[in-house]
């Protein structure tokens, strides 16, 4: 949290149903400079914060407010402690807030506010407005929308980006698609500008380095692996087992399959490039080519996590295909089956895999 | 603080729906009144909630159960506070709306 600024209010209440009413009415001469969107926004958030330090049986609660640079802090405290955030909250304060945090006796929030747009307040009118290159109209609905940007952007957290550079994206995603939108056509902004701020941040991820940031360790473990698995293939005149390979390394097999995962999330970069020495082969030619989503490094490492919920021998295609770098058609002569059949278990195995990972996948839209 | 709950609600039938009109706030105190007012399930409810002035997730979890123990509940009118919390969660689309209390009668 950023320090402080003046503390604006202070306030004891009653560990009762009607104190979230009570804080509203005692902070709403703060809010009234704020336009309506934003004042509705900061009470929802004052009512949150008091409703989870409401309870029966509890000491007052106290409410401090400081007011800072870009808008408010807001801390609910009470002695008796404070129930965590549930999912509605959560989302709310994610929504809303750049930053929250919540312990066992406290729960605080800093809230921005005030872009200065006066007067309009329908949204209707503002995305008119705005589709007509209404740049005031365009910055209002960017600063309402904020939020989202943000949300999207934390679904990319485990990429290893750093967080704000990734809000920054998002929220050129939620420029572009501002720019875009076209109201009349009927489709949800929401929808329109999730989409626009996902492919932002996907195309981010693909261009940046972030394959460099697998930790040093895993990567290390992960040319191990390779190194020892070649060498107990030699030895043993087949390719080991992933358990035998853990064996042989001295680690848990869990590790080692996210090591070799993570080393092959080092050429995801390239799913759309020929993979080396491999001539007409791409890492991506299983890949069903209606979906546009790359496997992501993170979801590579998540892989080793859910591969035990493939059957063995799509386990084994799935191990040919990525750790072996084999072709469809080797690994169709290798497993007795037609290079159809290998593609259409690939197919299927990712499928299934990238459900596991992102089960958002699974609901469409 | 002479505390009378901030919220006013009467309740009316207009078809076969039964409908609240909601005036006020819809927060930890007052969501309870809303939510109690409905509890012979499997009806057809719609919520006027054009005069709502404030709602917190008190609030719209109530309006989650009224939906989870009704047939069909559909919201009027919602106030801008109530769009927006909806949208804020991204339940823009768990409940039809209807822009008035006539539009009701061309919904089945």
């Amino acid at each position: 949290m950023t320090a402080p600024g003046a503390q604006v209010l202070r306030l004891e209440l009653p560990s009762e149903p009607a104190a979230p009413a009570m804080a509203r009415r005692a902070a709403a001469d703060l809010a009234s400079h704020l336009r309506s969107v934003d004042r509705a926004d900061l009470m929802v958030l004052l009512s949150e914060l008091i409703a989870a330090a409401v309870g029966e049986r509890r000491r007052p609660l106290t409410v401090s407010i400081w007011r800072t640079a870009p808008g408010f802090r807001l801390e609910v405290r009470s002695a008796s402690g404070v129930e965590p955030p549930d999912d509605l909250a959560r989302v709310l304060f994610d929504r809303l807030t750049p930053r929250w945090s919540a312990s066992e006796e406290s729960i605080e929030v800093e809230f921005e506010a005030t872009w200065p747009f006066e007067g309009i307040e329908s949204e209707e009118e503002l995305f008119l407005r705005a589709a007509a290159g209404d740049a005031r109209a365009k910055g209002e609905l960017a600063h309402r929308y904020r939020g989202l940007a943000r949300a999207i952007s934390r679904r990319f957290a485990r990429s290893g980006l750093r967080r704000d550079d990734l809000e920054q994206v998002a929220q050129v995603g939620l420029v572009h698609a501002l720019a875009r939108f076209d109201p009349e056509r009927g489709v949800k902004f929401t929808t329109f500008a999730a989409r626009t701020i996902d492919g932002e941040l996907k195309r981010y991820l693909r261009d940046s380095s972030w394959s460099l940031r697998v930790p040093r360790g895993l990567q290390e473990l992960g040319l191990e692996a390779n190194r020892m698995a070649a060498d107990l293939t030699q030895r043993e005149g087949r390719e080991p087992s992933l358990q035998e390979l853990a064996a042989a390394l001295d680690v848990d097999m869990r590790e080692v399959g996210q090591a070799l995962l993570a080393r092959r999330s080092l050429d995801a970069v390239s799913l759309e490039t020929p993979v080396a020495g491999k001539e007409g082969l791409r890492l991506g030619d299983s890949l069903p080519s209606h979906d546009e989503r790359l496997i992501s490094a993170p979801e590579w490492a998540d892989l080793s996590l859910v591969l035990d919920h493939l059957p063995e021998r799509e386990r084994h295609i799935i191990y040919l295909r990525f750790f072996e770098d084999l072709s469809q058609s080797e690994i169709a002569a290798r497993v007795g089956v037609s290079q159809m059949h290998v593609s259409r278990l690939l197919a299927r195995s990712i499928g299934a895999l990238r459900r596991v990972i992102d089960p958002e996948l699974t609901g469409g839209d | 603080m002479a505390d009378q709950p901030p919220i006013e609600m009467s309740l009316a039938q207009h078809g076969t729906w039964r409908v609240a009109h909601v005036r006020g706030d819809l927060d930890l105190a007052t969501a309870p009144h809303l939510e109690s007012s409905f509890e012979e399930p499997d009806g057809h409810v719609a919520l006027d909630l054009a005069k709502v002035r404030f709602i917190d997730s008190s609030g719209l979890r109530a309006l989650v159960s009224i939906r989870e123990h009704q047939a069909r509940v559909v919201l009027i009118a919602p106030s801008p506070v109530v769009q927006r919390l909806l949208s804020l969660t991204g339940m823009t689309d768990a409940f039809p709306v209807a822009s008035s209390l006539a539009a009701l009668d061309s919904m089945e």
